[in-house]
């Protein structure tokens, strides 16, 4: 994770501030304490619920909005003091916010045309913008003649043609059905690795962020939760709150009342559930996560330990590939499952026994020291 | 059975519009005709028509009157074009106040906003003669104009405000100001935010944006507004009766002293004929670039 060459940390927001007065008089963070150093070709994802200080942290990079305090490196040059139209960033938004009177092709070369780029040059370079996003020949059309898919592709060309260090991407396609979306994540993914800039993405998705990205930053309350690679956070969520934000989880609560050189007993309520992590101490107040994609109805594990839980159900979803099953321990902690039919009837209020490998327990650390932005 | 329908929702269309289309007809189209037809009349000696043919009224607009009866005489060019510029002052002023004042209200909280729409609509409770009146006590020469200035020491000596064009266009200006900020409000308020931030992204200077992204963009609300302005003021004889006394005399006071003192009705027609023109000159242009960009998108 940690790195010393000089690429890894060509964009440096360093210990970002950003308070906002509320109507009533109160005081929010949006950005609290930011920092977070941004590799040169890197797709950074910054995900959270709303409220949580991404987009005010795009716009601040874009230069729309101002830090109270805290600085922005770009290249090893801070660029907070520029005008949002000197900066070599550009931004994609989430209402596409293309030009009505201009046609697709004025559109993309509106960056062209500012820069006074001569004429043939200019044409060449929105043609060769709009074959990468897919849409050549196009050229000639009004934004309000296309849908909604093609007017994210012609604003992902006008933003792109200037050739940006930095791509900035304010929930580009919160807008789009799902499986234009989906198309559209490997798209971005495949352009970004083409382009070989930084793309910095904004989402409240955690799939999408899941999809992309390089490394997703989590905020919450204008503060970093974590940052890592996607299989960081889903796997080792540093924080209570990335374990429930990303993916479906179950977090079980409780104290440490057995310790031994091969793992810890905990009881959950009078549930004693046994982790192989060794470093809580006896007494400690812990929290394990289960996702519920790690039950199953049937033992079925080649390696490692396993344990079962029983719960009572309450629901039963059927999403297509697996069943969702909602109930309750016998603690009466709300408790979910994702797992394959077996011939266990799934009835409402009957006792279903769910089985997981031991090693899929993962402890969330305790909240005494909140990660603050680093790698 | 579906053909039935058709034609009940015909009937129910001609029953609906009937009475606005029969009123239309007698009280609009109908006086209108009679307009058209007096201007290619001859006046009476004492008021009345002689029912011939009789270019003359034209003629006489341009200079040229009947050549028996009048020498060549531009002054009633002279008044259109007068009329004309007042005009073209009015919606310049108007443009000029408005087009700023719409964007800071487009920026203010709803609640403002609607306070800021409901002081605009204000001036049409009272009557536009009384508000004019209100202006003579500021204009005049012992007004509060004056009065402010000799306070400030700027002049010694009154000045002549009233009764010039300046007094008509202030006055118009004044009269007029609504028409021309309502449509362009509304084209500010519909202006997307960001379009300016987009622009200014791909590196447009607050200027270029302007340029290439307002301007273009409440262009449609400009135009609106200079036409409702413009119209009226070039047919407008309240404020230049009030505040040009004889001095300013535009087309529109032409026309009613043909009517009512001249008693010349034939050339008070032809010069009412003349504005109608120019009019729908202006508005068949307008109507004419709209229906192509609606054609366009």
């Amino acid at each position: 994770m940690s790195g010393s060459t000089p690429s890894l940390e060509y964009i440096k927001i360093r210990h970002a501030h950003r308070q906002f007065i509320t109507p009533e008089g109160g005081i929010i963070n949006a950005l609290d304490d930011i920092s977070l150093p941004i590799a040169q070709s890197e797709f950074i994802t910054l995900l959270g619920p709303s409220g949580c200080g991404k987009t005010t942290l795009l716009k601040i990079v874009a230069g729309f909005e101002e830090l109270d305090s805290g600085d922005i490196l770009l290249d090893g040059q801070s660029i907070i003091q520029q005008p949002a139209h000197k900066r070599p960033v550009n931004t994609v938004f989430q209402s596409y916010a293309l030009f009505p009177h201009m046609t697709v092709g004025d559109n993309v070369g509106y960056g062209l045309d500012i820069a006074k780029v001569n004429k043939v040059e200019r044409n060449q370079r929105v043609a060769t913008a709009l074959d990468m996003v897919g849409l050549g020949g196009i050229e000639q059309r009004l934004p309000s003649q296309l849908s909604g898919g093609q007017q994210q592709r012609v604003a992902l060309a006008r933003a792109i043609i200037n050739r940006p260090k930095l791509l900035l991407l304010d929930e580009p396609l919160s807008a789009l059905d799902k499986n234009l979306r989906l198309q559209m994540q490997l798209e971005l993914k495949n352009l970004q690795t083409e382009l070989g800039i930084c793309f910095i993405f904004v989402t409240h998705d955690q799939e999408e962020a899941l999809t992309m990205s390089d490394r997703i930053v989590v905020l919450n309350g204008g503060r970093i939760e974590q940052v890592g690679t996607p299989d960081e956070v889903y796997h080792s969520p540093q924080t209570e709150f990335v374990a429930t934000f990303i993916g479906e989880s179950n977090i079980l609560s409780g104290t440490v009342i057995e310790k031994s050189e091969t793992g810890i007993d905990v009881d959950c309520d009078g549930v004693t559930i046994h982790s192989l992590d060794t470093t809580p101490e006896l007494g400690e107040e812990v929290k394990l996560l289960l996702r519920p994609e790690h039950l199953s109805l049937t033992p079925n594990g080649q390696e490692g330990a396993q344990a079962q839980l029983t719960m009572t159900l309450n629901q039963t979803v059927f999403i297509g590939s697996d069943y969702q099953l909602h109930g309750a321990l016998e603690n009466g902690l709300a408790f979910s499952a994702l797992t394959r039919k077996t011939n266990t009837p799934l009835i409402k209020d009957n006792k279903v026994t769910l089985y997981y490998q031991i090693s899929a327990l993962h402890t969330i650390p305790s909240k005494k020291k909140p990660t603050k932005g680093r790698i | 059975m579906k053909s039935l329908s058709i034609s009940r929702k015909q009937l129910m269309l001609v029953a609906l519009l009937a009475p606005t289309s029969l009123f239309l007809l007698v009280f609009f189209v109908g006086p209108m005709l009679i307009m058209l037809t007096y201007s290619f009349l001859e006046p009476g000696l004492y008021g009345g028509v002689e029912w011939h043919f009789y270019h003359w009224n034209y003629g006489r607009v341009l200079g040229w009157a009947d050549g028996f009866y009048e020498e060549f005489d531009t002054v009633y060019l002279e008044i259109l074009l007068r009329s004309v510029g007042l005009a073209v002052a009015t919606v310049l002023c108007t443009l000029c106040i408005c087009y700023p004042v719409a964007f800071w209200v487009s920026t203010l909280s709803a609640k403002k906003k609607a306070l800021c729409i409901f002081l605009m609509t204000l001036p049409f409770f009272a009557s536009m003669v009384v508000r004019l009146y209100a202006w003579v006590l500021i204009l005049r020469n012992s007004g509060f104009a004056n009065q402010f200035l000799e306070a400030t020491g700027l002049i010694t000596e009154p000045l002549n405000l009233m009764f010039s064009g300046t007094a008509v266009i202030i006055g118009m200006v004044y009269i007029f100001i609504p028409f021309m900020f309502l449509p362009i409000y509304s084209s500010v308020e519909k202006l997307d935010k960001n379009l300016l931030q987009a622009s200014e992204d791909l590196g447009a200077t607050p200027f270029t944006t302007f340029r290439k992204v307002i301007f273009p963009l409440t262009l449609p609300g400009i135009v609106a507004g200079c036409i409702l302005v413009f119209i009226p003021s070039l047919g407008n004889f309240v404020v230049p009766n009030i505040l040009g006394g004889a001095k300013v005399l535009m087309i529109g006071n032409m026309i009613e002293q043909q009517f009512l003192y001249a008693r010349n009705w034939p050339f008070g027609a032809t010069l009412s004929m003349i504005i109608i023109f120019m009019m729908m000159i202006i508005l068949s242009i307008y109507l004419y670039k709209s229906a192509k960009k609606q054609a366009a998108l």
